[in-house]
């Protein structure tokens, strides 16, 4: 998989999240910027910036401050932002690493599971 | 709200230590100086305390191999396949049970007692029962808002507390010197004094061992912090650096407590160190040492029910519990299915705890699965050096096979330890029961579970 690719796939997820209301009602007052590294494509990250509510843009850099963390393989990142793979499964087995507070966890998770399942 | 981005040693320490500073923890050391006998309970808490270093070497190892949140079930997913995995996590979910409801009960006990104390109209006639109720939906609620005990606030009121519990044994240590009690004699004061407690010779002292395990409940649920640190090698520095706070502190209280009192009048009550605080300094001890019980159960009890509820959530999530328990609440995140679950579960048998009066029978429950969990850890340990033996450890237990090798062994010696005299005949069938069907559940409902969420 390409950078390009993850790219497109977390663009369709910003898109797809502002088109379910309860998503919006979850992403309500949220100001974060999101890390997302692919640790086998020589750790590139890209930044979901999320601004009151909005998620504005997915950028192809790091953009700081950085609230939360996530790391995992290229095709696992897909897998989840495309709504294939359970997060919470790829990360009982030890292939997704969360760094941020337990809050954000949980209120990303969520969205995650709202939007998909 | 911002990243964790790298966690120092103080705060890994404290976090180690946070749940096993509790107040359910008097009674067990309690249990603890019934079995080795009142003068040697300070060795009983040492040994246990040397044991569960060694313990910590191997989650170090495991924890450096694997640095995620998943912690102990990601090890033993990694060693013995999924099955075994689900089973040790359903262990934890009855840890907390247990646990949590014997703190519940103890520290309903403790407010009972200081209220009745001060003769406050209505509150010092409120019984346990009702106390029971109120501090767990205190509990839930504030769980169910995502209240957590900031990183800053944690470290400081553990290391108070450390410093509480060494300041008022140092005064009773003073205090005994001056009155001429023997140390560990039991009895000042309280009309049956001058006698020590019997020993139950080696029997009793490897059972006193086994019951101080609870003495460090939870110390490695640190690891799943490992992530969070920038040096991989801090974190098995913490865990043995808080297991070593933890015994020097239990052994110098539990000592002067069967100092002070009876083991056999502490043994009676869910509530010793009240005993203890008022045979050594009157109402004035039991305030004092209430406020200590009341710090020591709103850091463990909450940080416990926060992340058993995240364990059952996580669980929920990814198919091996219903679906049902993975709700999140819109406004608070907080996991509010996982949490009212864990909530009706822990009310029911802390108000049975307090029915009945057996919170040894959950306490010594807890510590028998601790020592199981170990006992497994260690296994993982040296199934991984062999299946495994070129993946990167960043740390290594040291002394090669022996020392989770010996660890092993002596924990599960340890976890059938409990199960014999003076321990409650129910400890035994109770935690057969969880086992039981913890394995069961792993075995058939899983399966099930995951067929059916497939079908849809």
């Amino acid at each position: 998989m390409t950078p390009e690719e993850l790219t497109a796939i977390l663009e369709d997820f910003r898109l797809r999240a502002h088109e379910n209301k309860i998503v919006l009602k979850m992403l309500k007052d949220w100001t974060r910027n999101i890390h997302v590294t692919a640790t086998d494509l020589d750790a590139r990250t890209w930044t979901m910036v999320i601004d009151n509510g909005r998620i504005v843009r997915v950028a192809l850099e790091a953009v700081e401050p950085r609230d939360i963390h996530i790391q995992a393989l290229v095709v696992a990142l897909a897998g989840i932002f495309r709504g294939e793979l359970n997060p919470a499964k790829e990360f009982a087995k030890g292939n997704l690493k969360f760094i941020g507070s337990n809050k954000d966890e949980m209120r990303l998770d969520a969205i995650i599971q709202y939007l998909w399942e | 709200m911002g990243l964790r981005r790298s966690l120092r040693l103080r705060t890994l320490v404290a976090a180690s230590a946070g749940l096993a500073l509790a107040s359910s923890v008097y009674p067990a050391s309690i249990s603890a100086a019934q079995a080795a006998g009142g003068r040697l309970v300070w060795l009983a808490i040492a040994v246990a305390g040397l044991l569960c270093v060694m313990a910590s070497a191997n989650f170090a190892e495991l924890s450096s191999m694997y640095p995620t949140a998943g912690g102990v079930q990601v090890y033993v997913r990694q060693a013995f396949g999924e099955r075994l995995a689900v089973t040790v996590s359903l262990l934890y979910v009855f840890l907390a049970w247990a646990a949590g409801a014997a703190e519940a009960y103890v520290f309903a006990s403790v407010l009972e007692r200081v209220f009745a104390a001060t003769g406050i109209p209505l509150l010092s006639s409120i019984p346990v029962a009702v106390w029971v109720l109120l501090v767990i939906s205190f509990f839930f609620f504030i769980n169910l808002r995502g209240v957590e005990t900031a990183g800053r606030t944690q470290d400081v009121l553990t290391y108070f507390m450390f410093f509480l519990i060494f300041a008022v044994s140092a005064y009773a240590l003073f205090a005994a010197a001056t009155r001429g009690l023997p140390l560990g004699g039991g009895g000042g004061g309280l009309g049956t004094g001058g006698v020590a407690a019997p020993s139950g010779g080696v029997a009793g002292f490897v059972q006193g061992v086994a019951y101080s395990i609870y003495l460090f409940i939870g110390f490695e649920w640190v690891t799943p912090l490992a992530e969070e640190t920038t040096d991989i090698k801090v974190l098995p520095r913490a865990m043995p650096i808080a297991v070593v706070l933890l015994a020097v502190t239990y052994a110098a209280w539990t000592t002067i407590m069967v100092t002070f009192a009876p083991v056999s009048v502490l043994a009676a009550s869910p509530t010793p160190h009240l005993i203890f605080a008022e045979a050594l300094a009157g109402p004035a001890g039991l305030l004092i040492v209430g406020v200590v019980s009341a710090l020591a159960t709103f850091t463990s009890f909450n940080a416990g029910m926060m992340g058993n509820s995240r364990l059952v959530y996580g669980m929920a999530r990814e198919g091996t519990l219903p679906k049902a328990l993975s709700r999140i609440h819109l406004t608070y995140f907080s996991p509010w299915a996982a949490l009212t679950f864990m909530f009706i579960i822990e009310l029911v048998l802390a108000l049975l705890l307090t029915l009945t009066r057996s919170f040894t029978v959950a306490i010594l429950m807890a510590a028998a699965i601790e020592c199981v969990i170990y006992f497994l850890v260690a296994l993982v340990v040296l199934r991984l050096r062999r299946t495994k033996p070129d993946a990167e450890r960043p740390y290594r237990a040291p002394g090669g096979a022996v020392l989770p090798a010996v660890t092993a062994g002596v924990f599960a010696l340890l976890s059938v330890a409990v199960f014999f005299p003076p321990s409650p005949l129910l400890v035994g069938p109770f935690f057969a029961v969880a086992l039981g069907l913890s394995y069961v559940y792993a075995r058939f409902a899983v399966p099930w579970i995951r067929a059916r969420a497939g079908k849809k």
